[in-house]
Order: structure tokens, then C-alpha cells, then sequence
């Protein structure tokens, strides 16, 4: 306020530039913690820290007007490697990481498709991200970092391993990539003590694979009957309850039964996967059993398994979170 | 009582009757309860037993036999234990269910929608098969000599049907392009007669369009039902389809047993014997019950 100067009216030297620097420090620090971070998600042979720092990374916000960190990550990348390392923590080796050569993108092959075929998270959020198979977009499983829980998508995995034609993905090949996405979702749930909703690749011997239909046309079973017949594949009645059994191998047997639930009045049905060291799912006899295959995809609309539940997590700010991929 | 010791033996024929009414009695009674159940088939039709079995001509018994006729349901109860025990082997394929005392159904297979192939006759030890079911099975049998099955032709016909109901379905577009086209014709042709020179050969041209135009009208009459048809159609392949595959299974577990189907009805229609000289057999073996 010096009037007698003319002078404008300024601030304090000492003070001014304060924000600025503040601003250039913040986006430093962000910067160091960044790459302890990634340090530590890179060597570290313990789950819980790899967890705890690549939810560290996927919140940090990098870069700011000051500063900027041109090639990052996207939260999706964070996915993956947090995915792959935690394979590789446990030994196990069945996949390839791959790295964009020019700009900064992650991916990764799987035992059984080989090279034919490249998966991804997508729709990346702090929440959770889905594992995709990149051509096609069918979203193989949802890792859920909020719920603590993975959850297997049976219909795109339908989709994807038996639908799909142009793939020509042969029945070993996809029991082979479901054997690394099922060690991965084990793995998940023995050392970080996830949950995982495994639906049609369940293996449990009493788990019992609902259907969305209550409605069935009762000319569905004689419809799998009479393809049974060529395949040398003898159908039943059920001995109590009413559905049918086909044993399938001497150590496999399917069932397709009413649940019987007095509470409900409506009947739904369901599948029952048998087998002797309880190692087969649904997916396995539909993979494995072509004029089952066939009947199931041929009336889908009522055998498709039931959805997974959705896990409703609130997050409003869902959309800001999201970082544009670094191209 | 002197008198009535008279009596007695003023009457020695009636008595002679009752006496052998009470010695059947007594016999069938210690046949059961010692479970001999051979001696009960004897008993309950010595004529039958005496020639099939023994192949020496007998008297009937039948009416000593007529006494216990209101006790069927139990006695075929009783019997039918150790039959469907030794059926289960002789005819692994057959299953029976018990309706009502002493009535055995009898079920083909184990498989998806057996059929209900008839009764089994437990104190004649004989099969009562269905007989639509059985001619279908026979008539199955003949055919697959051939590689036929029975509803082949009926699934042919049926199919061909589809296929063409599908083409009065899919060229109903066209049907209606062709139907504008036919009208438009008609107008310009009916105009065309109104006029000073009309003349027959207009009005054979009509006729023959209008024609066309009907018959273009009656494929889409058929076309509004062939949906529905098709449908129909369907259900019944499926029907027959199921049909044919529960006869395959049916006459596949006949040739497992048997070989070929001639040794399966010679099986059958010899059960009564086969089943007594069995009993019979383990008899002298002293293997009583061991069927059961």
C-alpha cells in the first residue's frame, strides 16, 4: 500500500511463488511415491503388499500443470501386472507379459491360445477392471478390488471358447487357458482371501449350476435323449426328484434336474457336474461333449446359467477416475 | 357220537371230496409257509405244471384250484418275489412296479421315458405285453433288417413338409411384389376393355391374370398357417424321433441278452417252463431262497 511510490500493489517476495514450488513439490512427491510403488509391486514376494501397492497406484494421480509424466499406465495396466505378478509370486508360469514396443500398454498371452490370442483389463476403474479378450471384447471374468472378489462371466466365456467359430479354439486349448484363469482365481482367494464366484467352472461335486429359466419346455430333455443315442451316452430319469442323468465316462456323470425348493413356487432347473476327483465343471462337459454343446447353445435362451449377482459398490466419482490410456 | 360216525360214512363220496379239498389246502398252505414255490405253481395249475414241465399228461386240478381264486392278489404278491428276482437275469431290461397287490407293470429299459410295456402275470409266470407297443417293437425289428427304423418315412415326409412351408414363408415378399404387379395389369387391362374396340381376347387376358393373382392369394392363405404347421411338424419329428430311439434301445438290450430277437420271443413264450425247471434245480440244490 505505498501510495507515495505509485507503485502497484504487490506481495511479499519471501511469500510469492509459494503455490508454484508447492505445487512442483507435491507433483515431485507424487513422483518419488510413484516409483516406490512400483518398486515395491515389482519385487515384493508378498500378496498383500503387491495388493495394497497397486491399489497405491491405481489412486495416484500423477503429473499436474507443473509437472507432467507424458507416458504412463493406465489403471488397466495396474490390473494386469498386478495379475501377472502375483502368478509369477506363485510359481507359476503358464502366461506371457508383453509390453506395447512404443508406447506404454500391457498384455498378456495365456498357455493354450498361445500367441493367437491377447487379453487385457478393460473398463478400468479404482473399483475393478474386467478381463478381456481383446478382438473379441468378451469379458472373461471382473476382478473386483473393492469386494474383495472375482467373479467368472459364464456367458461371454460360452461366448468366447465354444461360440466363436473363427477363433477355432480347440477343446484342449481352452481347458488349458480356463486352467490358468482358475489357478489365478485359487490363487486370489488362498493367500488374499478373496471370494470367487467361479459359475460354470465351478468343480464342486454338490454345486448345483442354476439356469435362468423356470419355464422348460418339457421337449428339452427329450430333445438331449435323443442326442444322446448317437453318442453312445445312455439318459435317465433321475433316481428321486424329476430330471435326467447321462453318465458320461466311468469317473463323469451330468446331471439336469427341478431344484427342489419348497419355499419357491416356481421350479427352476439346474445342472450337476459329478465326477470322481470333483476336478469338472460345466464348462469342462460343454467343452469336452459336443452333442451336449450343441444342445445347450441350441436353447440357450432357457439352459444359460444364472448371472453372477452383481456387487453393487458406490462410487460417484466412478467417471473421474477413469485416466484417459496414455498413448 | 355214534350216529354221526353213521353218518360219515353214509356218504363216502362227498367226503372223499371234501378230504381232497382239505388235503390241497393243507398242502398249498405248508407250500407256502415253507416257501416252496414250485410246489405252489404245481398246485395252483397241476395240468400245466405236469405237461410243460414234467411233459406227462396230468388231470386239472382246476377245481381245487378254483378255491383260492379269490386270493390271487396275495399269491401273485408272494410269487412274485423270487420271479422278478430270477426275470431280473433272464431279461435284465424289464423292470416291474407293483400298481396294486399282486399287479406288476412292466417298464422297458431304465432309460429316458421307458415305456409302459404291459403286465407281468405272475401265477401264469407269463408276460402280458402291450400290443401297440409290442407290434411297434416287431415292426421296429423287421425294419432295422433293412437299416430302417419305424418312423423314417413319417420323419421325411414331415421334414420335406417343413421345408416346403418355409419356402411359402420366405417368398411372401415376393408374393406380394408379384401380386401389385398382377393388379396393376388387371386395372389396365379392365380399363383397356371399357373402351370402344374391346374385344374377347382382353377378357382372356384378364381372366388369365386374375387367375395368377388367386393363386398368389392362396399361397398366402397357406403361408398365415404355416408357422403355426411348421411348429407342429417339429413336435411331432421330435415325437418320432424319441420313438425311434427308445425302440433302438429297446431291441440293443434284446440282442445283448439274446443275440437276436427269434431267441428273445422263443424266451418268452417258453418262460413258464424255464422259470420251473429253474425252481426246480436249486430245489435239488437245497438253495431255497435264493432269490430273494
Amino acid at each position: 500500500m505505498n501510495k507515495q511510490t505509485n507503485l502497484p500493489v504487490g506481495i511479499l517476495p519471501s511469500q510469492s511463488l509459494t503455490s508454484y514450488n508447492n505445487e512442483i513439490k507435491q507433483s515431485l512427491q507424487a513422483g518419488f511415491e510413484f516409483t516406490e510403488l512400483l518398486s515395491q509391486v515389482l519385487a515384493t514376494s508378498n500378496p498383500h503388499e503387491l495388493l495394497t501397492a497397486i491399489q497405491g497406484l491405481i489412486n495416484l494421480h500423477l503429473g499436474s500443470k507443473q509437472v507432467q509424466f507424458p507416458n504412463q499406465y493406465s489403471i488397466a495396466d495396474w490390473f494386469l501386472l498386478f495379475t501377472t505378478r502375483l502368478l509369477e509370486i506363485n510359481n507359476v508360469n503358464s502366461f506371457s507379459l508383453a509390453s506395447a514396443p512404443d508406447h506404454e500398454e500391457l498384455g498378456v498371452f495365456l498357455a493354450g491360445t498361445a500367441t493367437k490370442v491377447r487379453y487385457q483389463f478393460s473398463e478400468a476403474s479404482t473399483n475393478g477392471a474386467y478381463f478381456t479378450e481383446i478382438e473379441s471384447g468378451k469379458k472373461l471374468f471382473y476382478l473386483d478390488f473393492a469386494a474383495n472378489k472375482l467373479t467368472f462371466n459364464s456367458t461371454d466365456i460360452i461366448d468366447f471358447f465354444i461360440v466363436q467359430s473363427d477363433m477355432e479354439i480347440l477343446p484342449e486349448e481352452s481347458d488349458q487357458v480356463i486352467t490358468v484363469l482358475m489357478n489365478f482365481a485359487s490363487i486370489l482367494a488362498d493367500t488374499l482371501e478373496f471370494d470367487i464366484d467361479y459359475s460354470i467352472l465351478e468343480t464342486n461335486n454338490d454345486y448345483q449350476y442354476e439356469t435362468v429359466s423356470t419355464e422348460l419346455p418339457s421337449q428339452i430333455l427329450d430333445k438331449l435323449f435323443i442326442a444322446s443315442a448317437p453318442a453312445n451316452v445312455l439318459m435317465q430319469p433321475v433316481d428321486s426328484g424329476f430330471g435326467a442323468r447321462l453318465v458320461l465316462t466311468d469317473e463323469l456323470e451330468v446331471r439336469f434336474l427341478q431344484s427342489e425348493n419348497n419355499r419357491q413356487l416356481s421350479k427352476f432347473w439346474h445342472f450337476e457336474v459329478i465326477d470322481a476327483q470333483g476336478k469338472a465343471s460345466l464348462m469342462n462337459v460343454l467343452v469336452n461333449f459336443p452333442f451336449i454343446q450343441r444342445w445347450y447353445l441350441e436353447n440357450r435362451s432357457v439352459l444359460e446359467i444364472q448371472p453372477a449377482k452383481p456387487t453393487i459398490v458406490d462410487n460417484p466419482i466412478k467417471v473421474e477416475v477413469l485416466q484417459p490410456r496414455s498413448m | 357220537m355214534l350216529e354221526n360216525a353213521k353218518t360219515v360214512t353214509t356218504n363216502p363220496e362227498l367226503i372223499g371230496k371234501l378230504d381232497e379239498k382239505l388235503g390241497y389246502l393243507s398242502e398249498l398252505r405248508q407250500a407256502i409257509l415253507v416257501q416252496d414255490d414250485r410246489l405252489v405253481f404245481e398246485l395252483l395249475a397241476r395240468k400245466k405244471y405236469q405237461q410243460q414241465v414234467m411233459q406227462q399228461p396230468s388231470q386239472s386240478n382246476d377245481d381245487l384250484a378254483e378255491m383260492v381264486a379269490n386270493l390271487k392278489p396275495q399269491l401273485s404278491h408272494l410269487l412274485a418275489n423270487k420271479l422278478i428276482a430270477y426275470l431280473s437275469e433272464a431279461f435284465p431290461f424289464f423292470y416291474y412296479k407293483e400298481i396294486d397287490e399282486g399287479v406288476y407293470q412292466i417298464y422297458f429299459g431304465n432309460w429316458w421315458d421307458r415305456r409302459n410295456f404291459g403286465y407281468l402275470d405272475v401265477l401264469d409266470v407269463k408276460f402280458v405285453f402291450d400290443t401297440t407297443e409290442y407290434q411297434k417293437l416287431t415292426d421296429s425289428v423287421a425294419l432295422s433288417k433293412d437299416n430302417k427304423r419305424l418312423n423314417t418315412e413319417k420323419i421325411t415326409t414331415l421334414t420335406k413338409d417343413n421345408e416346403d412351408l418355409q419356402k411359402l414363408v420366405d417368398g411372401q415378399s415376393e408374393r406380394d411384389v408379384q401380386k401389385g404387379s398382377l393388379r396393376a395389369q388387371i386395372d389396365e387391362v379392365t380399363n383397356a376393355r371399357q373402351g370402344l374396340f374391346a374385344n374377347g381376347k382382353l377378357k382372356e387376358q384378364r381372366d388369365e391374370l386374375v387367375a395368377q393373382l388367386e393363386a398368389l392369394q392362396s399361397d398366402d392363405e397357406k403361408t398365415k398357417n404355416a408357422r403355426t404347421q411348421i411348429i407342429e411338424n417339429n413336435d411331432q419329428i421330435l415325437f418320432l424321433s424319441k420313438e425311434d430311439t427308445i425302440l433302438s434301445y429297446e431291441y440293443k438290450s434284446i440282442i445283448e441278452k439274446f443275440g437276436d430277437f427269434e431267441k428273445f420271443e422263443t424266451a418268452v413264450a417258453n418262460l413258464y417252463k424255464a422259470y420251473l425247471v429253474t425252481l426246480i434245480s436249486k430245489e435239488q440244490q437245497g438253495a431255497f431262497g435264493d432269490y430273494e
